[in-house]
């Protein structure tokens, strides 16, 4: 299939306002490439971006779900599940962290296919207030299995994120915190090529359709049901990786911490601000909210800096009802 | 040879009956009109063939296969497709898109939008006279494009039975005239028709025959002249009191 070939969403936006987009897109890439070198290698500012770009790979994760057209308010479930498994099996079964982290994510995807099982019969606000429901599971198992998870208390001194060698060359990702935010970057932009690549596709097409028409969408033979399954595991999947890299990278969890509302609202606030149904929108959300949090709104409310979420999500919704990116970029 | 055969379909609501005991053979490239006032029944059958609703009795087999409860998508990739009455386009996609949607699972589909595709859409818009009309939202057409994009989206599947839902309610004179000659068009090539029609205006003038409903019972079928002359039609549309042969009880009573 060429490039002319491929099915490519509708835009309402103007083609000046796209051409500015891309630009500003290219920029932003080239920006966050150099951060490291421009930043002076600042732990402190590498430290907020490594978040901030963590945060940008999660909400991405939940977009591939809300493409579909469904709002999940319990990713924590899935992000909470792959920090916990990569935690235990890296440290338990000693296995390396090049391995308990995929393995986060298919454990996380099979739990997205049993909550998908279980809640896919609900449509809209039903459906998200069952993945709220959803990730109490989850979240009272971990805090009663005591023997293996160490309950409300906690797993500390966990294993930092995986050492590269090439030949004698090594790279240390727990001691470096340049190598750890190159390492978030990478799946972050991976995780951003795969949610193009589903959105520009043909199975982009089907999901914009079952979101905007679901009965006409099951009338022209669009199995509805199985693609929002596919989604949801898909998404968890992205979410459990997310959480295993949190794991790893800031070593201590609790169920409180990794189950917790943050995380699910979190995604869900960036993924609107960016556009809900755009490629892009999610992860610019997160590269303007929380380092503008992290440096300015923490500094001046230590206490209830996070209003600024919630400020985000009505100047959104008042404003840019499609969401920052949805205004100057792709629509659909 | 017959395409769709209905066999004591009934459909209930907790007391309520819809549908009582309909028995109906479809032959392969027939244009059936399916008719009846608001509530006979209409909406109700097509639901059931196309796989909205599960009958409560009865058997509806396509091409001898019992279709039965099987999910829309499934009944869909048999070769049965359908239009909707209200708009029920994928209005935020250009219509080219609409088209494109219904080409990835409809029989003999797979899942990958190719070139054959895209061409196969043009022609579709074209078919529907509607190929400058590729780009625009489906959201942002007049009600006449709509229903052509519809029955363009319904035929991108490939169907042999094609259930249309009042096609030209609320359609002026013109606008009949050529959403006749569009049906014809479609029924020259091949696919078998079902129309569901209120106002009489569309079936009349392409129908083999007429199925007509009151109360959610079949009350005739047969040539569209034959079935217009019969005593209960006419009672059920225009509520009128018919003493002469062919009446019924409920007949007796009415007006």
């Amino acid at each position: 299939m060429t490039a002319a070939e491929r099915p490519v969403p509708y835009s309402t936006a103007p083609r000046e306002r796209r051409t500015a987009a891309r630009g500003g897109m290219l920029l932003t890439f080239v920006a966050l490439a150099a951060l490291p070198v421009v930043s002076g290698q600042n732990g402190y500012v590498l430290q907020v971006y490594t978040q901030t770009l963590l945060l940008a790979s999660l909400a991405l994760a939940w977009n591939v779900l809300g493409i579909s057209g469904a709002v999940s308010l319990g990713h924590a479930a899935f992000f909470g599940t792959g920090a916990y498994v990569s935690a235990l099996l890296s440290t338990i079964q000693d296995l390396s962290v090049w391995i308990t982290i995929p393995l986060a994510g298919v454990f996380a995807a099979a739990l997205g296919m049993l909550a998908g099982l279980i809640c896919m019969r609900l449509r809209g606000a039903y459906f998200a207030l069952a993945t709220l429901a959803f990730v109490e599971i989850p979240r009272v198992i971990t805090t009663n299995w005591d023997n293996v998870t160490q309950g409300s208390l906690g797993l500390v001194g966990l294993p930092g994120l995986p050492v590269l060698h090439w030949g004698d060359w090594r790279l240390d990702m727990a001691a470096s915190s340049t190598a750890a935010y190159y390492f978030v970057f990478a799946y972050a932009v991976m995780v951003l090529c795969i949610v193009g690549i589903i959105q520009r596709s043909s199975f982009g097409l089907a999901f914009q359709a079952l979101r905007e028409e679901e009965t006409a969408a099951l009338s022209i033979g669009i199995p509805v049901s199985a693609l929002r399954l596919l989604a949801l595991s898909a998404s968890a999947f992205f979410a459990g990786i997310c959480g295993a890299c949190y794991a790893h990278l800031v070593r201590y969890i609790e169920p409180g911490l990794v189950y917790g509302l943050y995380f699910s609202a979190i995604p869900m606030v960036l993924a609107i601000c960016g556009g809900r149904f755009t490629i892009l929108g999610p992860a610019l959300a997160a590269l303007v909210i929380y380092p503008l949090d992290q440096f300015v709104f923490h500094p001046l409310l230590p206490a209830g800096h996070e209003f600024l979420y919630g400020l985000a999500l009505v100047l959104t919704v008042l404003f840019f009802p499609k969401g920052f990116w949805g205004y100057f970029g792709r629509t659909s | 040879m017959s395409l769709l055969t209905l066999h004591a379909v009934s459909k209930t609501f907790g007391d309520f009956t819809a549908l009582k005991d309909i028995n109906f053979v479809l032959d392969e490239g027939e244009v059936v009109g399916l008719v009846g006032p608001n509530g006979a029944g209409k909406s109700t059958l097509l639901n059931v063939i196309s796989g909205r609703l599960k009958p409560s009795y009865g058997e509806v087999r396509f091409d001898n296969v019992l279709i039965n409860g099987l999910k829309p998508q499934r009944i869909c990739r048999l070769g049965i497709s359908r239009t909707f009455q209200s708009s029920r386009l994928f209005a935020g996609m250009s219509a080219s898109d609409n088209i494109l949607a219904a080409r990835l699972f409809g029989k003999g589909c797979r899942p990958r939008i190719t070139g054959q595709d895209r061409d196969a859409a043009r022609r579709a818009l074209a078919f529907v006279g509607m190929t400058h009309k590729a780009d625009t939202p489906a959201g942002d057409l007049t009600l006449s494009e709509q229903r052509r994009l519809d029955l363009a989206r319904a035929l991108a599947t490939r169907p042999r039975l094609l259930l249309l839902d009042e096609i030209a309610a609320g359609f002026s004179p013109v606008l009949v005239k050529q959403a006749v000659s569009l049906v014809k068009k479609v029924r020259a090539r091949g696919v078998t028709i079902l129309i569901i029609d209120h106002f009489l205006n569309l079936s009349v003038r392409v129908s083999d025959r007429l199925l007509a409903l009151d109360h959610g019972e079949k009350v005739a079928a047969g040539p569209p002249a034959e079935v217009l002359r019969n005593p209960d039609v006419m009672r059920a549309y225009l509520g009128l009191r018919h003493e002469g042969p062919g009446h019924t009880s409920r007949g007796k009573h009415a007006g």
